[in-house]
């Protein structure tokens, strides 16, 4: 990869995995993922239950050691420059880590010790129109505001990188969707990288610019969005029509529709398109969730390095 | 104000340049007036749920059109002048809507009168209601 | 340490509620004297009392809990990761952790003695450094021993089993050097190894704690992996050095003695000694030693159980009181017996109480009996069987001298008080063991004030007493089956026994001291004087033994000079009777056995035995004197070599 040079990662990227492995006693969690974080990009981290997300994010975190080779933030080994990283990241982990016993004032006033910048105004405005009750203990606030609370938490000293460990598990349409308002919206403001495993494919479908698919440890999938709806195409034909004149870019799936079949390729081409020719038929791009479950059923890959 | 911009998933072109089309769509239909102020990136971002990096690159392309201007330190407005459309681009527009009306009227088995009748009659009614809400 | 700080702050905010329990403790402690067990306290009493239990619970119960659940806890509950995505370092967390631990629970304790110690007169006595290092030092070692089991719990690895293999082996060896290094009774060693084993493991734990914390960090497992690895390599790292000086320390041999302390020379070539040795602190190895081969057998821990040593007759057996075994506690002793030909050491079934410690131990000649006087009683046993075969009411055990004047015959000699307190007799009993029969003899005026009552030679059946008149001391020489007195041997101005010595053929030597040096004074067996010899130019001269016949080793002392006159120092010389000659023995050596190292209790050595031939140099080593040549050769000691 070309990319291992210019590792100080200023301009470049500032996460990266390189032959990353996990491995828990004798099962293999995380197998051999390379991957980067560019600056500024929204990295969304796909993969089914177990599929090694949290494991990834942990290790970037510099809280989990990999079994062999690397995770990097901003250009440094994450275990090693763990305390000093955790400055310049914001993280929002799977389950709430927040003390259970302290509430949001406490928690607010804490952390703004602790950060060597810290917009105090903001976070507090945030709070208030997130509908955080700043003197309950964060055992008793529900999951939408304990989200709400960490990501809050993990924005206000600025961070350069966000991490998100699925921030959306667990809640509800609304609490999901002030989720990611409060998500674009510091996307907006300061334009944050983030890093994101999730399993909130509309809700991510939108935001993120480039995704990887983990199956079974292993990054199937690590590619633009756009590049992504460019090359995955659904094409219906009626029944009949002679699909198989598709085939030079690659056929994943093929399924009879009512009233005709349904080709999925892999390699959509124009031109190709043009010289086959033939009647009134329609393509359309695979969405997210389409290209996830193609990816993790094992029809479709090819994308990661 | 809101702008009635739709995302769709299963459009292969990608997010911007869908948000770019129907912008401009909308200010060549003359639904958003020339001058008038558009949402700003955050909030459009926000209503369609997408990544305002994608939402602002639409806005720039659009501004180096001279479909929008931005003023600074107010906000994205509609070029007072809006250049003509591009007819080439036009028609290439109008033939893509066309191949995807006969697929799905071919999907329902109409004949080609039936799909042209069908057509006309959409016409008139569709015009109708616009000069009605107008 | 602003990372720190911030741990420490945000742990103490989550826990604030055990100061207001202090506080509370505080309290409820000035009802002290309400408390019904305590109603005989007075009432300051009872609330010192009830605050000091209730702050020690205090501070126990919260370093516990803390210990137990700040780190384990927020693993368990996957909350530490809150810590470590901040910008805080391993070792600020576990420091601010700990912090917060001895914050709490001192802060308790405190709060728990506050109200009585201001409200009560004196009652801040407690308030001192060392009473702070004990409670820094225990909530340490609870709270850190807390969190290294309560990761160790929640981990649920298969190092649980590890630990427990360890653990169980640490234990074994460290009970195991404890008990070796109890048993060498040197309290100083002891001392000196369980405070630095101590110190050395509360290091050990708290390492292992940061290990945890800081090497850990999230995840359960690895912080167990990492406080596990520090903790046994800690452990290990404590035991096998100890373990190495307890071996080091018990493989002492009479090589390795500096200085002799204590040496007991039995009849022949054997011979009792106790010493310091180098690098061992107050343990004091004793040994029974061939002087002839360096052949020797390891007694017993130390020098403290051999004082009451005693040899047969005939040299043939040796018997002592050693600890007895595991029951420490209860204090007991056990009478050890030891057969040197070939040296084996058997424990008897005879225990006694240490509160009534035998004591004047003595075998018939043969070594087929034991006597000694135990509690109020003499009593007397055959070593066959462990039978006590006699056992006789004493009127003063304290004075009570036992010896076998035949097979199965014991000379009973003790003082039976009178009306006054100076008054009484010197009584003198024959105790025949077959019969049982306890018949008085004789009884004689003695001086109960000296020292020591009487000289023995059960050989020729004298003994010389003690007479104390105004501002004199009277020796005389009486029979010692009758008591009656058959010569005056002289008097002297000092309240002291003089040193008096029985000769082979019957002769005695006495000291006579002078102004002009001292001299001795030889009496045919009847009691005459048959002349005085100079012996020096020193105030005093003892007569130690009869190196050959007619030869006496004397050691001469001047308590009239002061320290650093080179007549301050003892000197010793060989003086032959018939001729007078003097000659010196080679520089500060003297007679070992009535130098410092002879110790009352037995017979003073017969004609050439080994005692006679034992010469102590000026650092505390021995040499075996030739009588043949004069000559000396190193035995024992700094200057001595096996």
């Amino acid at each position: 990869m070309s990319g291992s040079q210019g590792e100080d990662g200023v301009g470049g990227w500032v996460a990266a995995f390189s032959g990353s492995t996990v491995r828990y006693r004798r099962r293999l969690a995380v197998d051999g993922v390379t991957l980067k974080v560019s600056r500024g990009q929204v990295y969304a981290l796909l993969g089914r239950n177990g599929a090694g997300k949290s494991s990834l994010v942990r290790c970037l975190l510099g809280q989990q050691r990999l079994t062999a080779g690397r995770a990097l933030l901003f250009g440094e080994d994450a275990w090693a420059s763990r305390p000093r990283a955790m400055a310049r990241v914001g993280v929002v982990p799977e389950e709430s880590d927040l003390p259970p016993d302290l509430d949001a004032d406490t928690l607010v006033a804490w952390c703004q010790r602790v950060y060597p910048r810290w917009d105090d105004a903001r976070v507090r405005q945030r709070l208030r129109r997130t509908g955080v009750p700043p003197r309950t203990p964060v055992n008793r606030l529900s999951r939408g505001q304990r989200t709400q609370l960490a990501l809050t938490l993990a924005l206000g000293h600025g961070p350069e990188l966000l991490i998100l460990d699925d921030p959306t598990l667990g809640l509800d349409a609304v609490a999901r969707r002030e989720v990611w308002d409060t998500l674009i919206g510091e996307l907006a403001d300061r334009g944050t990288t983030v890093f994101l495993a999730t399993h909130d494919l509309a809700g991510v479908a939108g935001v993120a610019d480039r995704v990887g698919i983990l199956v079974e440890g292993r990054l199937a999938l690590d590619e633009e969005v756009d590049a992504l709806r460019a090359r995955l195409r659904r094409r219906a034909a009626p029944a009949g029509a002679p699909w198989q004149a598709l085939a030079p870019m690659g056929i994943l799936s093929c399924q009879e529709a009512l009233g005709g079949v349904e080709v999925v390729v892999e390699r959509f081409d124009d031109a190709l398109l043009a010289a086959v020719g033939g009647g009134p038929l329609e393509v359309q791009a695979l969405t997210l969730e389409e290209t996830f479950v193609a990816v993790t059923t094992g029809q479709a890959g090819g994308g990661a390095p | 104000m809101a702008l009635r911009v739709q995302i769709d998933p299963t459009d292969p072109a990608p997010i911007w340049r869908q948000i770019e089309e129907q912008v401009r769509q909308l200010v060549g239909a003359g639904v958003v007036a020339p001058a008038a102020p558009l949402p700003s990136v955050r909030d459009l971002a926000r209503a369609l749920r997408v990544n305002p990096a994608t939402v602002a690159k639409a806005y720039q392309r659009l501004c180096e059109q001279g479909v929008l201007e931005v003023r600074r330190g107010e906000g994205t407005f509609v070029a007072a002048h809006v250049p003509r459309q591009d007819e080439a681009r036009r028609r290439e527009l109008l033939a893509g809507a066309a191949r995807r009306y006969v697929a799905a009227a071919a999907g329902v088995g109409a004949s080609q009168e039936e799909a042209v009748t069908s057509v006309r009659a959409a016409w008139a009614d569709g015009l109708a209601g616009e000069r009605g809400e107008g | 340490m602003r990372g720190v700080g911030a741990v420490l702050r945000k742990e103490l905010s989550r826990r604030s509620q055990v100061f207001l329990v202090g506080g509370v403790a505080g309290v409820l402690a000035l009802l002290g004297p309400w408390v019904p067990p305590l109603r005989g306290e007075t009432a300051n009493d009872a609330r010192l009392l009830v605050a000091t239990a209730l702050a020690v619970a205090m501070m126990a119960g919260t370093a516990l809990v803390h210990g137990a659940t700040s780190v384990a806890g927020e693993l368990r509950g996957r909350c530490l990761s809150f810590l470590f995505s901040r910008p805080l370092s391993g070792t600020a967390i576990w420091a601010g952790k700990s912090l917060a631990g001895l914050v709490l629970s001192l802060g308790g304790g405190v709060l728990a003695m506050a109200p009585v110690s201001f409200l009560a007169p004196g009652g801040l006595a407690w308030v001192r450094w060392e009473v702070a290092v004990w409670a820094i030092a225990g909530v340490v070692a609870v709270g850190t021993a807390a969190q290294l089991v309560g990761v160790a719990l929640v981990s649920r690895s298969w190092l649980l089993v590890l630990d427990a293999v360890a653990l169980a082996g640490a234990v074994g060896a460290t009970l195991a050097v404890a008990a070796s290094l109890w048993a060498s009774e040197a309290p100083v060693v002891v001392a000196v190894a369980a405070v630095t084993g101590a110190a050395a493991t509360l290091v050990v734990l708290l390492v292992a704690s940061w290990a945890q914390v800081a090497h850990g960090r999230c995840s359960a497992s690895r912080a167990h992996g990492a406080q596990s690895l520090v903790l046994w390599a800690g452990v290990a790292c404590i035991l096998v050095p100890l373990a190495g000086y307890t071996l080091f320390l018990r493989s002492a041999t009479p090589a390795s003695l500096r200085t002799v302390t204590t040496l007991q020379p039995g009849p022949d070539q054997w011979v009792v000694v106790a010493g310091v040795t180098r690098g061992r602190g107050d343990y004091r190895p004793a040994f029974l030693l061939d002087v002839a081969s360096g052949q020797f057998l390891r007694l017993l821990p130390s020098e403290h159980s051999v004082l009451d040593l005693v040899f047969s007759g005939d040299g043939r057996r040796v018997a002592w009181l050693a600890p007895a075994g595991s029951s420490r506690q209860t204090w007991q002793v056990r009478l050890a017996l030891l057969d040197i030909q070939p040296p084996e050491v058997r424990e008897t079934p005879l225990v006694f109480s240490a509160k009534e410690l035998p004591r004047r131990l003595c075998f018939s000649p043969d070594g087929s009996f034991l006597a000694f006087v135990e509690g109020r009683d003499a009593v007397a046993y055959r070593l066959e069987d462990w039978r006590e075969v006699g056992r006789v009411r004493l009127y003063t055990p304290a004075t009570a001298r036992l010896a076998f004047s035949g097979p199965e015959t014991i000379r009973v000699e003790q003082w039976k008080p009178g009306g006054g307190e100076e008054d009484g007799e010197l009584t003198i009993a024959r105790w025949e063991l077959s019969s049982g029969r306890f018949t008085e003899t004789g009884r004689v005026a003695a001086d109960p004030t000296s020292f020591h009552l009487s000289i023995l030679d059960l050989a020729t059946n004298r003994m010389i007493v003690g007479w104390r008149t105004v501002g004199e001391r009277e020796l005389r020489l009486c029979d010692a089956t009758t008591g009656e007195i058959r010569a005056v041997l002289g008097r002297w101005p000092a309240n002291r026994v003089a040193g008096v010595l029985f000769l082979a053929d019957g002769r005695l030597v006495l000291e006579a001291r002078g102004k002009e040096g001292a001299r001795l004074r030889v009496f045919d067996p009847a009691g005459h004087q048959l002349a005085e010899l100079p012996a020096g130019e020193r105030e005093r001269v003892i007569p130690c033994g009869e190196l050959v016949r007619g030869v006496v080793l004397i050691k001469t002392v001047d308590s009239r000079v002061g320290e650093g006159d080179p007549l301050d120092s003892p000197s010793g010389f060989l003086l032959e009777l018939e001729t007078g000659i003097l000659r010196p023995l080679p520089a500060g050596r003297v007679p070992a056995v009535c130098g410092i190292l002879w110790r009352w209790g037995g017979d003073r050595p017969r004609v050439n035995n080994l005692g006679a031939r034992l010469l102590l140099t000026p650092l505390g080593a021995i040499e075996v004197l030739d009588p043949a040549t004069g000559a000396t050769r190193p035995l024992l000691g700094t200057d001595g070599q096996l």
